[in-house]
């Protein structure tokens, strides 16, 4: 097991050098101009060229891209345009209400839409099921625009029981970011349940017709440790699969959300960057979000094996 | 499942999605009442003013970017010599006074004795001379100014001189003008000589708010300044006394227009910039909301590429002036009547160089028969005409949408091309990617030309290069010479009715935008920038 995690963390390193290299051409290559949006309506073209000189963005494609690559061997990723920061600094300094979005999302989800989905596949075709099956479809089809909206008007305005957006950090309020942390997160929350409802419901059905469960059943097992002990850790690979996928997409940040609610978190900021074509900001998240997906996909894979003793890495 | 289940569980689900919507769908039903204007004197000082923004500043230097992101904020830290009223005529703020020698050439600026910078040091000649030359070589406004300065110079500690080589009369307007953040704001030289031509990050000025903090994307907080000393006149427009009621000022930036809104009506705000004006009337119902309809805000001009077929055609620019009802077009770019005019004035009532001729038997003639006619006389040849707009203004993608079906009565073939805000300022620097731009300028400015745009044809996009833009030329550099202001004015209409003749853009319709005040606060006064001394909350 060792030997296969030290082996899959050697290969990040190719992984994020295509990915660099994706990023840098995509973002060079995408209409818009950065020094214009900087310098405003009314500027001339002699303001343009001293700016973009000013920047490097006069020198030819590969000259840029081989000073940038070098920057970052030397540990430098780049400095915003906008925001006059370090990328790296202006990266983490958003992490905080990313990952507690992505953990109270994810942990809604989880702690929801596991025992829906494994309620909904024992009782299968009853109303019970029926009734899951329309909330996982409603959490999946709902814009989150829209449920965050509604939420805010709900619970923010009528109710005044939360904030009607903004984030204040941890070393601020201590405990008091979870007034901060519930809308968005039950926003985000609402999907993950229907995902992973659908998906636990999927898997137990698979698993709930096969001979060893009927065997347990036969040897007179309880129905709850039927259920939990031999029929759901069977179920869990493929739950953990999307599971890892979908924490991997909320720690990346989900722009909408943190739009909306107005928490400075990793999505905004990729937003906010690719619209004003903040070039080291957009290679950067690009970057950033390519590990989360690589290291993610690494917990996932590990996860496989402790679930299942039969899946051995060498 | 029996169908009795079945039915049962799709009454559930419809049953909550009817709630959400109805909840949606509930708004309070209160009595009308706008609120009345309040007296100063039942002031009260305290708390701090959360004022909802829309869009994050890049930085926080107005020297270094024309967005006025930077400005609303940055204008209650720092001052101008001189400062717009709410005539639009600059009066000296920072500055005594002044007089004008050498027949326009030479402006001595006498300066207020005893104002303090943020870091308690008196302001002198000895800032303002390196405020002045940082403001020639780095501000917008100010490099349109630097060709025509001969000198500036302190004679004492308390009187600068400045001296043109030629006459300019748009000096004292421009050093006072907030567009484009052109205003000549006064900063210590130490922080000059520190900063150069490189974005300040330390801002220290002399207004009643000191700069205190900037999370970027997040907000900007001010605090009161306890040395500052307001000038003695009846405040009016950006000029004249400037209370700072209120210890703290935080600039939020919420992008979100219902998230502003929502922040409002809890209190969480006290101001939000910008909201949507289609919800007007259920603003205007809600006593404890104040709708704010920013008054003489912008206008939206029709700019033509001059530099490629077809607009290179008097003809054709003819031709989109007679097809489009300006009506129309005001009813679907900005939608409800309280926001937009019918104006013909490049600027509007309220300002010095208003026109009340300008236009006539031109702006919103429509006559689609002679529209086709002379179309067809400037030779088009049905290749599509491109509108490039961008995507997100509320304002712009529908504008572009009304003129599309407009034109296509003509004969024209239209391609409407949205994108985002980057790829349209990219594509339009470039002679060969679009056709028409509808593009929001304010409907009242400082002087006729704080803007290149009017101050030659080859400060704009529109690519024109022929004899009108000669004769266009000509007008500009008269204006610009010209200080005696009815003279300058003659000028100004000459220029109109040039516009109106050769047609380089078009002016559509004036509109505002909304803001919306929470009861808390009052002395708000309506003026095109938003500004927040002089106001204070009601607990």
């Amino acid at each position: 097991m060792f030997n296969y995690i030290v082996r899959r963390l050697i290969m990040l390193l190719p992984v994020l050098i295509i990915v660099a290299v994706i990023a840098f051409l995509a973002t060079h290559m995408m209409p818009g101009d950065p020094v214009r949006l900087i310098l405003g309506d009314f500027a001339t073209e002699d303001q343009v060229m001293a700016l973009k000189k000013e920047l490097g963005y006069d020198k030819p494609l590969f000259i840029q891209f081989f000073v940038w690559i070098g920057q970052i061997f030397h540990g430098n990723v780049g400095e915003s345009l906008f925001l006059h920061q370090p990328v790296t600094e202006a990266i983490l300094s958003r992490l905080e209400p990313t990952i507690l979005l992505a953990l109270v999302g994810q942990t809604l989800g989880v702690v929801i839409g596991i025992p829906l989905g494994v309620l909904a596949a024992v009782r299968h075709r009853s109303w019970i099921d029926q009734s899951a099956i329309g909330f996982s479809l409603i959490g999946i089809s709902i814009p989150n625009f829209w449920l965050a909206l509604v939420l805010i008007l709900v619970f923010g305005v009528n109710l005044r029981w939360f904030p009607v957006a903004g984030y204040r950090p941890i070393s601020e309020v201590g405990f008091g970011v979870i007034k901060y942390i519930v809308l968005p997160g039950v926003t985000l929350g609402f999907m993950q349940c229907g995902i992973i409802a659908r998906m636990t419901r999927s898997a137990m059905l698979d698993v709930l017709k096969q001979d060893y469960v009927r065997t347990a059943r036969a040897k007179g097992l309880s129905e709850t440790v039927v259920i939990t002990k031999h029929a759901l850790r069977n179920a869990l690979i493929p739950v953990v699969t999307v599971i890892g996928f979908s924490l991997a997409t909320l720690l990346g940040g989900t722009w909408i959300v943190e739009t909306v609610f107005n928490i400075p978190g990793t999505g905004a900021l990729a937003i906010t960057s690719i619209m004003r074509r903040d070039y080291p900001i957009i290679q950067g998240s690009m970057i950033f979000v390519a590990l989360i997906y690589v290291l993610v996909n690494l917990l996932v894979d590990i996860s496989y094996a402790l679930i299942n003793p039969r899946i051995k890495y060498r | 499942m029996s169908r009795t289940k079945k039915f049962l569980t799709l009454f559930c689900l419809a049953i909550l999605v009817c709630s959400c919507l109805v909840l949606i769908g509930c708004s309070q039903e209160k009595p009308a009442e706008v609120a009345a204007p309040v007296d100063q004197e039942a002031a009260k000082f305290g708390g701090t003013l959360v004022v909802a923004k829309p869009a994050s500043p890049p930085h926080l230097d107005p020297d270094k970017a024309t967005g006025p992101e930077i400005s609303d904020i940055m204008y209650h830290v720092y001052e101008g010599l001189f400062e717009m009223n709410d005539k639009y005529e600059p009066i000296p703020q920072l500055a005594e006074g002044y007089t004008v020698a050498d027949e326009g050439k030479t402006y001595v600026i006498t300066l207020r004795q005893g104002v303090k910078f943020h870091n308690g040091k008196e302001m002198t000649s000895d800032d303002v001379v390196p405020s002045i030359n940082r403001w020639l070589n780095v501000n917008g406004g100010g490099a349109k100014v630097k060709p025509f300065i001969a000198s500036v110079t302190a004679d004492s500690p308390y009187q600068v001189t400045v001296k043109f080589t030629e006459v300019y009369a748009p000096f004292l307007n421009m050093t006072a003008s907030y567009a484009s953040n052109q205003k000549l704001v006064i900063r210590p030289k130490e922080l000059i000589e520190k900063f150069g031509e490189e974005v300040i990050t330390e801002p220290i000025g002399t207004g009643p708010y000191k700069f205190v903090e900037w999370i970027p994307d997040q907000h900007v907080k001010l605090a009161k300044f306890a040395e500052y000393v307001p000038v003695t006149s009846p405040a009016s427009g950006e000029a004249g006394a400037r209370i700072a009621y209120v210890d703290e000022i935080k600039f939020q930036f919420v992008t979100e227009p219902a998230v502003r809104v929502a922040g409002v009506q809890t209190g969480e705000y006290h101001f939000a910039d910008q909201v949507p004006t289609d919800q007007y009337d259920e603003f205007a119902a809600n006593p404890d909301l104040q709708a704010i309809i920013v008054n003489n805000d912008k206008n939206m001009l029709l700019t033509f590429n001059m530099g490629q077929a077809p607009f290179n055609n008097i003809k054709a620019r003819q031709a989109v002036s007679m097809a489009m009802d300006l009506e129309e077009l005001g009813r679907g770019m900005v939608g409800n009547e309280k926001f937009w005019t019918l104006e013909p004035s490049l600027f509007a009532k309220g300002s010095i160089w208003y026109d009340a001729d300008a236009g006539q038997g031109v702006y919103n003639v429509v006559d689609l028969e002679k529209a086709k006619a002379l179309l067809k006389e400037s030779g088009y040849d049905g290749k599509p005409v491109v509108i490039l707009q961008g995507r997100e203004d509320p304002n712009e993608s529908p504008g572009a949408m009304v003129l599309k079906s407009q034109l296509e009565k003509i004969g024209m073939v239209v391609d409407v091309q949205l994108y985002d805000r980057a790829t349209v300022v990219d594509l339009r620097a470039k002679v060969d990617t679009w056709n028409i731009h509808l593009s929001p300028f304010r409907a009242v400015y400082a002087d006729p030309q704080v803007y290149g745009a009017w101050m030659g044809t080859k400060g704009w996009i529109t690519n024109w290069d022929d004899a009108d833009s000669k004769k266009m030329d000509d007008i500009f550099a008269r204006m610009i010479k010209e200080i005696d202001y009815t003279k300058r004015l003659a000028i100004v209409k000459e220029w109109n009715k040039e516009v109106y003749t050769t047609l380089p853009y078009i002016k559509t319709v004036n509109f505002s935008r909304l803001h919306l005040a929470n009861k808390s606060l009052q002395g708000y006064v309506d003026f095109p920038q938003s500004c927040f001394w002089n106001v204070w909350l009601e607990k």
